[in-house]
Parts: structure tokens; C-alpha cells; sequence
């Protein structure tokens, strides 16, 4: 069994004046390394949950319940100075839209070199930016270290953040959306990139997205999101493989690839959508399999198997089905 | 043979900014059969959207021809291009900036049909409704009010209200979520069925585009780079800039491993397009002879690149454009 480097348990969050947690009781382990990723829809709560690991929520937005535990420390009892020191050092972020994540006054030299400052403390770290920018692959760094960010490509801002982020040499890096919004190209290279940091500095990442494929080639572990929790965890081949929740199926079934072409998937069976998401699964007012007792009757994550646990009441009965089966879906030809 | 419904040939378009011109379309030819859907990719700032608004002519081209049903409109003044919309929609990328924030549903999909004159115009919009596959409760809201998914819906009302024969998709799917984008791909398909619509696809995601389109164009700066029926691309992609791109995909699949085909240097800029081959600057297998002018040669019927590795033993070339595959 590897360790893991970070335990979310129970966490609960909600907005202000909303009766409902945005967030309710989600249980995440992340590796001590290696890539695992944490996917869903928008809306679904991935982006919250890394914010209130970190302590970032929005105005508007608390903790009602859980433990964060990093090093046998919980992250959500620390005071904000506490917190600033972990983003610094222990826990690196990247975003999606890099521009906007960097200052536009400040040439890319200087804010990597204010990074680097604030890690080691020395005072003036400009050569050190330099060496930075080539780790992350930065043509012409000497030149572009002296460049704004408007004058950089998004795919060169990102390895800018991702110099920046080097610099404190994290063990547990939360991207989110990282690619969102790159050409496929580019994408391509910036997790190639992440990937080959990855691996040298033995780091965890936590890569939140909403493309099964980058998942597929990049992380070992994925846990999913529906509705504020976590509906199923489990090794990346297994849930592509064999996914246990109906709403995992859906998303497996309605993939669509490049490398062969596949009939589009269609819903089939009964689905009660104009019925409101009770105490129960969020997923059952769309779920082909869904009875009363799933509206009404709350579920938690269950051990299926080695590594893999499925918040599901019929679970079981489930079990042995094709993936369309699970997603309630049939195929439909390409040109019908 | 039969002319095909829309025929696209060395269209330019040229904008003057500071520091230069931007040369976002340079000499682009095509052609579009009635009832097809052709994909056209490529990466941001190829010349996509413009390529796209030039054929619906919220742009006027540089130079170049744009041919519908026969005739060529690339210079026609905007009172004549007023009629022709009727006949070439558009739906763009982003619904909640593409429709008025303050106009109800009803309002939105309405106002096409009353610009086009559209007879009995309260049946036409029920009709609408039933083909989008929005129930009637939605037509008070406003696009705020609505999902990303009913929007992009409203939108496809609203083009296809006139009834269209061309309509023009730029990324229709790219503001939903992956649960949302295999209806709409489906409501797509099942439209241009049922309405006899034809298609330009216009998209950055190429698992989509396969999954939706029978030909694909590819564009690399400003230039159609590889053209052909979409299972022929995929299977032999031609140009190297097509392989690269298609290397690059990730395949949702943990089983299965590919290998990215790596490029040189760095994204090119629009102001400064090199001589021959647009994509000679960051390809690895660029020769002196790239530096020339490239033509198009045929890989398989209906399928060429501009790429000397294209080039076939016999050397058999189709000329920029207006040819395309053997009858």
C-alpha cells in the first residue's frame, strides 16, 4: 500500500444563505506520488475542493465539517499566516487561464525571482529565474526572461507558473485545468512537461479536469465528483475498464475518441429528471437504475474492490454489466 | 458534375494592425456538397473563425471568391448579403455572448424569422421548439436563465429558423460540458437529416470532429494544409503539421499509448508568414525545397496535402483548389 501525502475527510462546505453544502462530507487520498486526478462536470465541486484544501475558498464560502490532514496536520485548523507558508512551500497550485494568474506589470523574471526569494530568502534571484525557465523548457530563456506577459504565448505563461511553482519545490501540486483552453499541441507539451517534473522531483499532483482523455494518459488514481461529492475512486484503468457508479458509465459511454470511431451513445430506460436530488444520491433523478430508497436514502463510499470505492446503493446488483448497461445507453449508428 | 453547394477559392483576408498586416487568410480553397458536413480544425489563430465569418460575411475577404449555389458573393454589398443569410446561418461559440441577455427565448428564436419574413411564423417557432428538443416553458426565460445546453439550442433555433441550406458551426460544442456535447452532436445530425442542411464544422477538438463530419480540412496558418474524406485523414495523415496534430490528442484510454510527434520552436505569429510551406518554421522534416511554394498532391481520392513528403512516386499533382479528388 503507498502512503498518501493528503487525506480529505468529511469535508463539508456551503455557501452563504444556501441551505444545501456545495460540498457534502468528500473523502479524497492523494499518493505521496504520482499523478491522480479528480474529474466532474462544472458545478460539480472539484475546483471547490482543492480551494478549501488550500484555504482559498471564495468570500461567501465556509468549512462546516471535515479534516484536511497533511504531515498528521489539519490544513483547515491552521491560521491564514500558517496557510501562506503551505501554499508557499508544501502545496503548489496552477490554474487554468495562466495570464490572469500573473502580474502584468512585472516582467516574468521578476516574479519568478520574488518566488525564489521568498522560498530561500535570497535577495536577488534573477539568475536563478533564468535556470528556471530552461527546466521548464522556455525557448530563448535569457531573452524571454525580461518579457511581459502579454508578450508570451498562454502555453509560455504556464511554464512560467510552473517555474514559479518549482521554485518552492512543493510536494503536492493542485492543477487545475492547466491545458483548459491551449491548442492541443501546446496541451500536449505542458503535461509532457509536468509529467518529466513529475517524475524527477518525485512529487504528488492533483490534476483536476474535465478531459477523460488527459486523465487516461496521465493520472494512476481518479476519484469523480457529482453534485459536491465524490461518487467513485479508483485506479485509472479499472474506472475506464470497469466503472462501478452509473453516473462513471455515463461518462465513460459518452466519450468520444479520436483514434477510432465510435456510434454516438443514446439514453435509454427511465430517468426522473424533474424529480428533486433528495438525502440521498444526487445522480438518481438522471440514473437509469435509480429506486425511491436512492432519492431518499443517504449513500457512502464503499469498498468494491482492491483500491476502488463506489457510492452506490445497487452497487451490487449493477455488477457484471456492460458499461452502456450501466450508463443506460444504447449506440446509435453514425450516419442513422 | 454536379457544382458543389458552397466553392470556396484563394480567398485572403488581410487585417492592418499596428506593426503590420495579419494575414489571417492566405489563398484558401475549398469546396462544400450539399449535405455533407465538413470539419475544418486547427489551432488558434489559423484563420478558423475568420475563414468562418468571411462565408457568412460579417467579414469581407481581401480577395478570393466565395461561390454559393452559383453565384459570388465575396463582394456583394450588404443589403444583397441580407438575403443571402437567409440561405448561409451561423451559429457561434458561445451562447451567452452570441444572444441578447435581455430577450426572452421566444424573442430570440422570433427575431430570424421576422427579419426573413417567414410565413406563419407562431407555427414555424412551435416547430422549432420540437426539433431543439426544448419544452415551451423555457420561451419567457432569458439566456441566463438557461443551461449552457438550452442555450446553444436557442442558438441552434434561431439559425436554423429561416430555413437555412448552409449553416456555419463555430465550436457549437466547445461551452458544454461532455455529458451535454453528445446531445447536441445528436441534434446536429438528426437536423441536417431532417432539414437537408449542409455543414461546416468548425472545431479545435478533433474527437469531436471525427465524430460528426464525413470530410476534414485541416488549416495551419492562413492555408488549408491537408483536405479529405475523414476516415482517409485519419488513416494517412499527409502533411507532417496533420500528424503532429494528430499525435497530440489524448485518447481517453488507459490501455492505450501513443506517441507525440514532436514540433520545432515556437507558435508562429500571423504578421510574419514564411515563404512555401506556412508550417516549414516548426516542422522537423523541413528541407530547402519546403522554402518553395507547395501544391497539392493527392494521397487517395479526394484527399491531398500540401506537403512534399505527400508527393507521391509518379508525382502526380492537384492544382490550389478547384480540383479535388478524381471524379
Amino acid at each position: 500500500m503507498s502512503t498518501n501525502l493528503l487525506t480529505v475527510e468529511d469535508l463539508t462546505v456551503a455557501f452563504e444563505g444556501q441551505s444545501r453544502p456545495v460540498l457534502s462530507r468528500v473523502n479524497l487520498q492523494v499518493p505521496a506520488d504520482g499523478w491522480m486526478g479528480l474529474v466532474g462536470e462544472s458545478g460539480s465541486g472539484k475546483s471547490l475542493t482543492s480551494l478549501a484544501m488550500i484555504g482559498l475558498l471564495p468570500p461567501g464560502a465556509s468549512v462546516l465539517g471535515g479534516r484536511v490532514l497533511m504531515d498528521g496536520v489539519d490544513l483547515l485548523a491552521q491560521s491564514p499566516d500558517q496557510m501562506r507558508r503551505v501554499r508557499g512551500s508544501r502545496i503548489g497550485m496552477i490554474f487554468q487561464s495562466p495570464r490572469s494568474a500573473l502580474n502584468p506589470l512585472m516582467t516574468v523574471g521578476a516574479q519568478i525571482a520574488r518566488s525564489i526569494s521568498h522560498q530561500t530568502g535570497v535577495p536577488h534571484a534573477e539568475r536563478g529565474a533564468v535556470e528556471l525557465l530552461r527546466k521548464v523548457q522556455m525557448p530563448d530563456p535569457e531573452l524571454r526572461v525580461h518579457a511581459y506577459p502579454h508578450q508570451l504565448s498562454g502555453g509560455m505563461c504556464q511554464r512560467v507558473l510552473i517555474a514559479m511553482m518549482l521554485a518552492a519545490r512543493p510536494r503536492l501540486l493542485i492543477a487545475d485545468e492547466p491545458t483548459t483552453g491551449l491548442d492541443v499541441t501546446v496541451e500536449a507539451e505542458i503535461l509532457d512537461l509536468m509529467h518529466s517534473l513529475q517524475e524527477e522531483t518525485g512529487m504528488a499532483v492533483l490534476l483536476i479536469t474535465h478531459d477523460l482523455g488527459i486523465v487516461a494518459e496521465h493520472c494512476r488514481e481518479v476519484a469523480v465528483m457529482y453534485g459536491g461529492r465524490i461518487v467513485e475512486e479508483a485506479p485509472a484503468d479499472l474506472l475506464f475498464r470497469d466503472p462501478g457508479h452509473p453516473y462513471t458509465a455515463q461518462l465513460m459511454a459518452t466519450l468520444l475518441r479520436a483514434d477510432r470511431p465510435v456510434d454516438f451513445a443514446e439514453a435509454v430506460g427511465n430517468r426522473h429528471p424533474d424529480v428533486a436530488a433528495g438525502s440521498g444520491c444526487r445522480y438518481a433523478p438522471r440514473c437509469p437504475h435509480a429506486e425511491q430508497a436512492c432519492i431518499t436514502t443517504s449513500i457512502e463510499l464503499e469498498i468494491a474492490g482492491p483500491g476502488h470505492l463506489v457510492a452506490c446503493r445497487r452497487r451490487r446488483q449493477l455488477a457484471g454489466l456492460s458499461i452502456d448497461e450501466k450508463a443506460g445507453m444504447t449506440r446509435v449508428g453514425p450516419r442513422s | 458534375m454536379k457544382s458543389p453547394l458552397l466553392q470556396v477559392s484563394d480567398l485572403t483576408c488581410e487585417f492592418r494592425v499596428r506593426g503590420g498586416t495579419v494575414h489571417a487568410l492566405n489563398g484558401v480553397s475549398f469546396a462544400v456538397e450539399a449535405g455533407e458536413t465538413v470539419g475544418l480544425v486547427g489551432e488558434s489563430g489559423c484563420g478558423k473563425s475568420t475563414l468562418a465569418r468571411c462565408i457568412v460575411r460579417l467579414q469581407r475577404p481581401t480577395a478570393g471568391r466565395l461561390v454559393f449555389d452559383g453565384q459570388d458573393y465575396a463582394g456583394w454589398p450588404e443589403r444583397r448579403i441580407r438575403r443571402l443569410r437567409r440561405d448561409v446561418q451561423m451559429v457561434f461559440q458561445d451562447p451567452m455572448t452570441a444572444l441578447n441577455p435581455s430577450w426572452s427565448a421566444r424573442r430570440l428564436i422570433m427575431e430570424p424569422l421576422l427579419l426573413h419574413r417567414i410565413p406563419e411564423r407562431e407555427a414555424r417557432l412551435r416547430h422549432l421548439l420540437d426539433e431543439v428538443e426544448l419544452p415551451e416553458g423555457i420561451l419567457n426565460r432569458r439566456p441566463g436563465e438557461l443551461s449552457g445546453g438550452q442555450r446553444q439550442r436557442v442558438a441552434i433555433a434561431r439559425a436554423i429558423g429561416p430555413r437555412p441550406r448552409f449553416v456555419v458551426l463555430d465550436e457549437p460544442t466547445a461551452s458544454v460540458d461532455m455529458s451535454i456535447r453528445a446531445g447536441l452532436l445528436r441534434l446536429l445530425r438528426k437536423l441536417q437529416r431532417e432539414e437537408g442542411l449542409t455543414y461546416l464544422f468548425i472545431s479545435h477538438d478533433l474527437s469531436t470532429v471525427r465524430h460528426i463530419a464525413d470530410r476534414l480540412l485541416v488549416m495551419y496558418l492562413g492555408k488549408v494544409v491537408e483536405e479529405g474524406a475523414m476516415e482517409s485523414v485519419f488513416s494517412k495523415p499527409s502533411h507532417v503539421y496533420t500528424q503532429v496534430l494528430l499525435s497530440s490528442i489524448p485518447i481517453p484510454d488507459p490501455s492505450v499509448h501513443r506517441e507525440r510527434l514532436p514540433m520545432l520552436g515556437e507558435p508562429p505569429s500571423p504578421t510574419e508568414i514564411p515563404t512555401g510551406c506556412p508550417f516549414r518554421p516548426r516542422c522537423p522534416q523541413a528541407t530547402d525545397e519546403c522554402k518553395q511554394p507547395q501544391p497539392y498532391y493527392e494521397v487517395a481520392p479526394g484527399h491531398r496535402a500540401a506537403c512534399r513528403l505527400a508527393k507521391p512516386a509518379g508525382g502526380r499533382e492537384t492544382f490550389a483548389g478547384v480540383k479535388r479528388g478524381v471524379a
